[in-house]
């Protein structure tokens, strides 16, 4: 069982991620957050396997939570989502740590499969 | 699988995301065929007449409108497909004016992966359905 946080300001999105995990039978929703400051409290207690983060979020946004998941020196995977796409995005998630990007019209056909390879220690970055 | 028993299912939303994701979990029923999705109301309406579905699940704002002036809609030009909608805040008021105008179900989104198969279901054998949390919030109204 793969262990998923989920952080992502917009509410509609958070359903939608939590609907689009419960289709797998080898992913277990672990917590779910509303900014990178809680998404990093999470990480910090409860070590999930693989963080799906939204990058603009308020308090904490997810390249900054991402530089401190990453300072923590945990087995934790991020992934960074967000409604950009392109080379640029994609290298600045690598940039700060993430192990993979998804841009968020994409998440429905790349998101279980970004989050198994990101968990066999792969990294994932759609562009 | 797509047969003579197959609900044809239209997904009307303005969120691409959680269309996607719901043709997905519809997918997996066996008696469900999506046959398209509509982000706005002008689309909606083009897919209905063309496509004749079932069941059309919609959000409860349908941009330009809310789901209570969308259903009046598409009741006035004669669709009879069941009509769910869904939402994220279950007003009562929005609940109650759409039944009025001619839905058929109201569910809160957080509970789509519990309980919209059994809606589109019980709305294509027309009955009624309000999920547990639309139906709470429907009865204050009705205090």
């Amino acid at each position: 069982m793969i262990r998923v946080a989920i952080s992502d300001d917009h509410p509609e999105m958070r359903v939608a991620v939590q609907l689009l995990l419960s289709l797998s039978n080898e992913m277990e929703i672990v917590c779910v957050t509303s900014n990178g400051q809680e998404a990093v409290d999470c990480v910090k207690h409860l070590k999930p396997d693989v963080l799906v983060m939204d990058i603009h979020m308020p308090v904490l946004d997810g390249f900054e939570a991402t530089k401190q998941i990453a300072d923590l020196s945990f087995p934790t995977r991020v992934i960074l989502i967000s409604t950009y796409t392109g080379h640029f995005i994609a290298t600045q998630a690598a940039a700060v740590g993430a192990q993979g990007y998804v841009p968020k019209d994409d998440l429905a056909t790349l998101l279980l499969l970004a989050i198994e390879t990101v968990h066999r220690g792969e990294l994932f970055f759609a562009e | 699988m797509t047969d003579a028993k197959s609900i044809r299912v239209l997904i009307a939303d303005d969120f691409k995301v959680l269309r996607d994701v719901i043709r997905l979990h519809l997918e997996r029923a066996e008696d469900m065929n999506v046959v398209d999705d509509a982000p706005d109301l002008n689309d909606a309406l083009e897919l209905i007449k063309t496509l004749r579905p079932d069941v059309v699940i919609m959000n409860d704002y349908l941009p330009p409108i809310d789901s209570a002036h969308a259903t009046a809609r598409f009741r006035e030009l004669g669709f009879t497909a069941a009509i769910v909608i869904i939402s994220m805040h279950l007003e009562p008021d929005l609940i109650h004016r759409s039944f009025l105008s001619g839905a058929n179900g109201f569910m809160h989104k957080d509970e789509i992966d519990k309980y919209l198969v059994d809606a589109i279901r019980a709305v294509h054998q027309g009955e009624r359905y309000l999920s547990p949390s639309a139906r709470d919030a429907y009865n204050n109204i009705q205090k």
